[in-house]
C-alpha cells in the first residue's frame, strides 16, 4: 500500500527539496490547486526558505496522519495533536514564527496560521505593559511623550 | 520573505493578520497594548474591531467581594484585582462589593447598591453604577426621582442600536398613602441620561429571582407564581423584558423543575438552566431553543446522576451557582461548598466540570471560616471582558 501513496516533491527558494505525500500537500489549498492545475513532480515555492518550509511539512504531516489514521479514537488523538501543537510552538523563536505566519498565509493552511496568530496572541498577553510588548514585538513607537503620556491616562481609572 | 530578516516586528504583519492576533488576544492585554504605537492604537480602539473582538471572547466569571476576581473557565486563571475605590466610595462608605447585586451585560456590569440614602436636598443619593472592569471605566447614574422598594435592573438595547437602555421595575409596589401612584415601571436612556416611565402592566403576583442573563439585547429572569390558594407545585417560567418594544413577555415555561434552577445564556443566542434534585443531587441541563424565533422552549442537553454528587446550592440561604459552557455537553460550574467538621468547618468556593461522565477536576479557590451561608447572593457572574465603552462616552 505504501508504495501507491502519490510523492510530490516541493523544494524552497533555497533549493532545499522535500518529498511528501500528496495528502500533505493537500493540507495547503494553494498547494492543492498547484498540485491540480500543473501535475509536474516537482513544485519550487520560491517565497519560502528551506527552514520554514521544513517546519511547514513537519506541521502538515503531523496533522494529516491524525485525520487519516484517527478513526474510532478522534478524542484522544485530538488531545495528542493539541499537545503536540503546544510543543511547536513553545520551542520556536519569534522570528520563525513571523515567517511561518507569512508563509502560512501565502500557502493558505488555516490551521497553522491560527495556530501561529494564537502563539503571538500569547506572548502579547505574557507581557506586563506597553514597553515589554514594544520590546518583545518588534513595535516602534511613534508617540511624542505628551501623547504617550495622554493614553496611559486613559487606562488609568477613569470616573465620569 | 526569501531574504533573511533581522528584527521581527508585529507591525510590518499585514492588517488583516495582526487582527487576527488581536481577536485571539484577551482584551486586558490589548488595552495594555493601546500606548505602543498609533497603528495598534487605531486598531484597538476601532467601533467595529472592538464588536468583533468581543463576538469571539470567551465567557469568564466575575465574583466581587473585597477584591475583584476574573476567573477564566478554561485555564482556571484567577486574576484578583483591588475594588476599585470609586465603587467603595461613592457614595457609600463601604469595604467590599459583597452587599451589592450586578446585572452583566456585553461586558459592563450594572452594580446595584442594596442601601439607600439621601442628599441634603432630600433627593435620593444615587445607588447604581455601570462599570467597564476591563476598561476601567464607573458611571454614577442619577436615580430616577421616584420611590419604590425592592427595585429589580435589567440592561440592554433595541434592536436598532439605538444605544443602552437601563430599565427599573419593582416586584412589590408600595401601597402606602402618597405612595401608590410611583412608577413600578421605567427606563433610563444613556443617550439622554433622563429617566421616563413606562405605561406597561406589571403582573405582581409573582417571584422573580434576582439573576438575570442578557441575550442579544433583552433581559430574561426565572419567576414563579406565588399563589397561596393553588395547592399545586409551583410552576416556573421565564420572563423577558424586551428593549424593542419595551414590555415584558412571559416566554415559556421553565422544564418541570427541580427546586434548585440557575439561568444562564447558552451560544450567545438561548438559556440554559442547570438544575439539581436537592435528595438525589441528581443534575440536569436544559437549553432553550433560539430566541426571537418564535415559539422558545427547552430541551435536556445532558443529565447525569450517581451516588457521590456534589451539592451545587447546600442550602437556602447559600450563595447561587454560577456557570457557563465551554465544551461540548459540559459545564463549568463555581459553587459554595463546605469543608471539615465539626470546629473545623469552613465554607469553600468550588469551581466543578461537569458532564455526562461526571463532577470532575474540582478545584477550590477560596475558604473561609465564616459559620453561616449567607453573604453574597451569587457566587459569582458570568462576565464577558470587553473594550466597549460606556454608553456615554462619545467617540
Amino acid at each position: 500500500m505504501e508504495n501507491e501513496k502519490k510523492m510530490i516533491t516541493l523544494k524552497s527558494s533555497d533549493d532545499v527539496t522535500f518529498e511528501v505525500e500528496e495528502a500533505v500537500v493537500l493540507e495547503s489549498q494553494f498547494l492543492s490547486h498547484l498540485v491540480q492545475d500543473c501535475p509536474a513532480p516537482e513544485h519550487k515555492i520560491k517565497e519560502v526558505t528551506g527552514k520554514i518550509l521544513s517546519k511547514v511539512v513537519e506541521y502538515c504531516e503531523k496533522h494529516v496522519v491524525v485525520v487519516v489514521d484517527g478513526g474510532d479514537s478522534s478524542s484522544s488523538s485530538g488531545d495528542d495533536l493539541k499537545k503536540w501543537d503546544d510543543k511547536f510552538i513553545k520551542e520556536m523563536d519569534l522570528s520563525t514564527v513571523y515567517d511561518l505566519i507569512a508563509a502560512a498565509n501565502y500557502l493558505n493552511i488555516q490551521a497553522l496560521l491560527d495556530l501561529m496568530c494564537q502563539r503571538v496572541a500569547d506572548v502579547i498577553t505574557a507581557c506586563k505593559d506597553h514597553k515589554e510588548i514594544r520590546e518583545t514585538l518588534g513595535i516602534v513607537s511613534d508617540y511624542t511623550a505628551e501623547e504617550e503620556a495622554e493614553v496611559l491616562k486613559e487606562n488609568e481609572w477613569a470616573f465620569d | 520573505m526569501a531574504s533573511p530578516r533581522r528584527s521581527w516586528s508585529l507591525s510590518l504583519l499585514p492588517p488583516e493578520i495582526i487582527h487576527e492576533i488581536f481577536y485571539k488576544t484577551p482584551a486586558e492585554a490589548l488595552v495594555r497594548s493601546k500606548p505602543t504605537c498609533k497603528k495598534l492604537y487605531t486598531l484597538i480602539t476601532d467601533h467595529s474591531f472592538i464588536h468583533k473582538h468581543f463576538k469571539r471572547s470567551q465567557e469568564h466569571f466575575l465574583r466581587a467581594t473585597d477584591t475583584v476576581q476574573i476567573m477564566d473557565p478554561t485555564t482556571r486563571k484567577n486574576s484578583v484585582l483591588p475594588v476599585p475605590s470609586e465603587l467603595l466610595q461613592h457614595p457609600f462608605e463601604i469595604d467590599s462589593l459583597v452587599n451589592t447585586h450586578m446585572v452583566p451585560c456585553d461586558g459592563f456590569m450594572l452594580v446595584e447598591y442594596k442601601m439607600w440614602k439621601y442628599r441634603d436636598d432630600g433627593s435620593r443619593d444615587t445607588n447604581l453604577a455601570l462599570w467597564n472592569p476591563v476598561l476601567r471605566n464607573i458611571r454614577w447614574i442619577e436615580p430616577s426621582r421616584s420611590i419604590t422598594s425592592y427595585d429589580y435592573h435589567g440592561i440592554g438595547y433595541d434592536k436598532n442600536k439605538n444605544g443602552y437602555k437601563i430599565l427599573r421595575f419593582t416586584s412589590r409596589p408600595w401601597e402606602i398613602e402618597r405612595y401608590e401612584d410611583e412608577p413600578k415601571v421605567e427606563i433610563y436612556e444613556c443617550n439622554t441620561s433622563s429617566w421616563r416611565t413606562l405605561d406597561v402592566e406589571l403582573d405582581v403576583h409573582v417571584n422573580i429571582m434576582r439573576n438575570c442573563v442578557a441575550v442579544m439585547g433583552n433581559m430574561y429572569w426565572i419567576v414563579y407564581r406565588d399563589d397561596e390558594e393553588e395547592e399545586e407545585d409551583e410552576e416556573e417560567f421565564i420572563r423577558c423584558f424586551d428593549f424593542s418594544d419595551e414590555t415584558f413577555k412571559d416566554i415559556c415555561f421553565c422544564p418541570p423543575s427541580y427546586d434548585n434552577s440557575h439561568l444562564s445564556s447558552f451560544n450567545g443566542d438561548s438559556l440554559s438552566l442547570l438544575q439539581q434534585e436537592q435528595v438525589s443531587r441528581t443534575i440536569e441541563v436544559w437549553v432553550s431553543s433560539k430566541l426571537g424565533d418564535g415559539d422558545v422552549s427547552f430541551s435536556k442537553y445532558f443529565s447525569l446522576s450517581g451516588p457521590d454528587l456534589p451539592a451545587l446550592r447546600l442550602h437556602d440561604d447559600a450563595a447561587y451557582a454560577v456557570y457557563c459552557f465551554v465544551k461540548t455537553k459540559s459545564v463549568i460550574a463555581w459553587c459554595v461548598g463546605v469543608e471539615g467538621e465539626g470546629d473545623k468547618v469552613c465554607r469553600c468556593l468550588t469551581l466543578y466540570e461537569i458532564d455526562e461522565d461526571g463532577v470532575r477536576n474540582d478545584k477550590v479557590t477560596e475558604r473561609d471560616y465564616m459559620h453561616d451561608y449567607s453573604g453574597s447572593f451569587v457566587c459569582g457572574y458570568v462576565y464577558v471582558p470587553s473594550m466597549i465603552p460606556l454608553p456615554w462616552v462619545r467617540d
